[in-house]
């Protein structure tokens, strides 16, 4: 199945461009709408958990940042995979092509807009160099990355192929996701959340990923190897679990669209 | 030698004056027993009612054989036509051959590269020009990047839409993204080429330009499939035809004699299969308990933690005044063992 996806990757590559230019095609300042989004959100929950909530974190647009870009990544990528079947049911049903390639494409589109966002992290990082920490710890951050991108390739495969056959998938995953928004320390750190809690939480493979990031960047430390553990199990399950759903139902993607 | 072969199979052309070479070519598609199945009722395939349905009611599937014992054999540079009534299952085994959907039983076997012309212009995105659609459209029907840029120029010659090339498509007429679209379909170099009702889009002047060109690739050797139901044509580009109905072949020989007999039976009503294409399954007992132990084991985990936080939560703040505005701040200050942001927090307190 993903060899397939290496010997076809002119297709995959076609879609990608295809879904990211579309996006932006008749938009004035073509990519860089993609910043308004996540800059919106700054400024707003900045207002909410600084100057009303009184977090009192430390360069919280920063820490924000490092929690929603990687956050926004995974949403995105997954509800796109989810609709991949339908927005290409034309393709699906005319053309002969690896099935596996449309969640891709959907992740690989998505996971542009995840760097080009960076740009904004960057910029805060630039404005205010004391939140940030060179340290040799910078090098944990290919692996933090590399399981993020599991996880959120595992979740797609499985809403992309589910989906087609059971249209309800995105709804149910629509809520799953509000849930997980707020179960993902994106506007709080997990050290503040209670250890019971945290014990229950801590199987959201966007926890250990967003602390990840925030532990590297802000603090110049390592990952903390037990969050990435757990990440990196349940993202295993999951990629298991999408290979075999995927499997299953992609030679009937065309009887179902 | 082909004497005890073409007793055998009776479906090979008998008549045409190239069929002799044709017996010795080898046979590029092959089905043998094939049979596809759809399900019924498929608005209604929402998990969550599914799986519902399949714990707490007898849960029954109700399927449909679009197509079934498919046996033939088509050979190289042969170019077969399928006839039948609307919903015979030509398109479906089209898109078999395809590889778009795959059979339900038996096996197909295909060789060679296959361009379908089944619907033009898949993929296509209104927002993108001319140009970039062919791009795409090339991509996925399996050319290369570099193929395309190599063809560009003849396949927009082709399409004689130059003038509109670097228009977005959303501005084309039907018939524009129709030649647009074959023009595409026509540069894949197929060896096998399938053409489905598709060619009735487009200008008179296209149509005739377009026949033409399958006319070329059946010159050059190329197997042509080919459904249409102006039977005019059938006779002009196939060596054979199918009847098909009910997802069945009705009969298969010479394009011509095919023709007249599907003719003679539509005129009889003698269109109808021996066998009816439907059936039910009940699902067997294992699949609704695994259905049950998996909604309740789902509803069970999210629900039952849910409560727990929400009850605890109650439990320690119950009693508590509701805390003023210094107090809040105090306490938050502490959660967080908040250092340089003290002495601010306590200035803003009145
Ligand atoms: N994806 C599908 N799901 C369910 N039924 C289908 C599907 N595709 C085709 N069918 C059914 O299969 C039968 C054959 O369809 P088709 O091959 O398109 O007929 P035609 O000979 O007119 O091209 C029809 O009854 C159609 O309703
Ligand atoms: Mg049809």
């Amino acid at each position: 199945m993903f060899a397939e996806l290496i010997k076809k990757r002119e297709v995959l590559d076609v879609l990608v461009q295809k879904d990211f230019k579309a996006r932006y095609k008749d938009k004035a300042l073509g990519r860089f709408w993609s910043l308004a989004d996540p800059l919106v959100m700054v400024i707003v929950f900045t207002i909410v958990f600084e100057y009303i909530f009184k977090t009192g974190q430390p360069y919280f647009p920063i820490f924000l940042l490092l929690g929603l870009t990687p956050y926004r990544f995974f949403t995105n990528s997954v509800n796109a995979a989810a609709g991949s079947g339908l927005d290409n049911a034309q393709l699906v049903k005319k053309v002969a092509f690896p099935r596996i390639i449309l969640p891709f494409a959907s992740v690989l589109s998505h996971m542009r807009h995840f760097f080009i966002e960076l740009l904004l992290v960057l910029g805060l990082f630039l404005y205010f160099p004391a939140a940030f920490h060179l340290s040799i710890n910078l090098l944990w951050l290919p692996l933090v990355f590399a399981l993020q991108c599991l996880f959120i390739q595992s979740v797609a495969m499985i809403v992309a192929a589910l989906n087609v056959r059971y249209r309800d998938t995105q709804y149910m995953l629509n809520s799953v996701l509000l849930i997980l928004y707020w179960m993902t320390p994106l506007f709080y750190s997990f050290s503040i959340v209670p250890r019971k809690l945290a014990l229950f939480l801590q199987w959201n493979p966007m926890v250990g990923v967003v602390e990840g990031y925030r532990a590297i960047l802000l603090k110049g430390a390592p990952p903390s190897f037990q969050l990435l553990g757990v990440a990196a199990i349940t993202s295993t399950l999951l990629l298991f679990i999408g290979t075999y759903v995927f499997k299953k139902y992609e030679k009937l993607f065309a009887d179902y669209l | 030698m082909t004497d005890a072969n073409s007793i055998a199979d009776a479906t090979r052309p008998t008549e045409s004056i190239d069929s002799k070479s044709k017996m010795d070519c080898p046979a590029v598609i092959r089905a043998n027993g094939v049979g596809k199945r759809y399900e019924m009722h498929r608005h209604r395939s929402m998990l969550l009612h599914d799986a519902a349905k399949m714990a707490f009611s007898k849960y029954e599937k109700n399927y449909f054989w679009a197509l079934r014992n498919i046996d033939f054999e088509i050979r190289k540079g042969e170019s077969v036509a399928l006839i039948g009534p609307n919903g015979a299952g030509k398109s479906t085994l089209l898109s078999l051959i395809a590889k778009t959907v795959f059979p339900t039983e038996g096996s197909l076997t295909v060789e060679g590269r296959v361009s379908a012309l089944l619907e033009l212009g898949a993929g296509f995105h209104p927002h993108f020009t001319g140009r970039e659609n062919i791009l795409i459209n090339g991509i996925v029907m399996g050319l290369t990047k570099a193929e395309i840029e190599a063809r560009m120029d003849e396949i927009i010659a082709f399409s004689e839409l130059e003038k509109f090339i670097d228009e977005p498509i959303q501005n084309y007429s039907s018939g524009m993204l129709a030649r647009l679209g074959f023009s595409v379909a026509a540069s894949v170099d197929p060896e096998i080429l399938i053409v489905d009702e598709a060619l009735s889009v487009g200008d008179a002047a296209f149509q005739e330009k377009s026949f033409q060109r399958i006319l070329d690739f059946k010159r050059q050797g190329c197997t042509i499939l080919f459904v249409t139901h102006a039977l005019g044509n059938v006779s002009r580009f196939c060596d054979r035809a199918l009847l098909l109905s009910h997802g069945q072949i009705l009969e298969a020989g010479p394009a011509q004699d095919i023709c007249d007999n599907y003719e003679a039976r539509v005129r009889e009503g003698r269109l109808d299969a021996p066998r009816l294409p439907y059936e039910t399954q009940v699902l067997p007992l294992w699949k609704r308990v695994a259905a049950i132990l998996t909604i309740l084991s789902m509803m069970g985990v999210v629900i039952g933690a849910g409560i727990y936080f929400v009850l605890s939560s109650m439990k320690e703040t119950a009693g508590m005044p509701e805390p003023n505005a210094i107090q809040r701040i105090k306490r938050l200050n502490e959660n967080n063992n908040n250092k340089n942001n003290d002495s601010d927090a306590l200035e803003r307190a009145p």
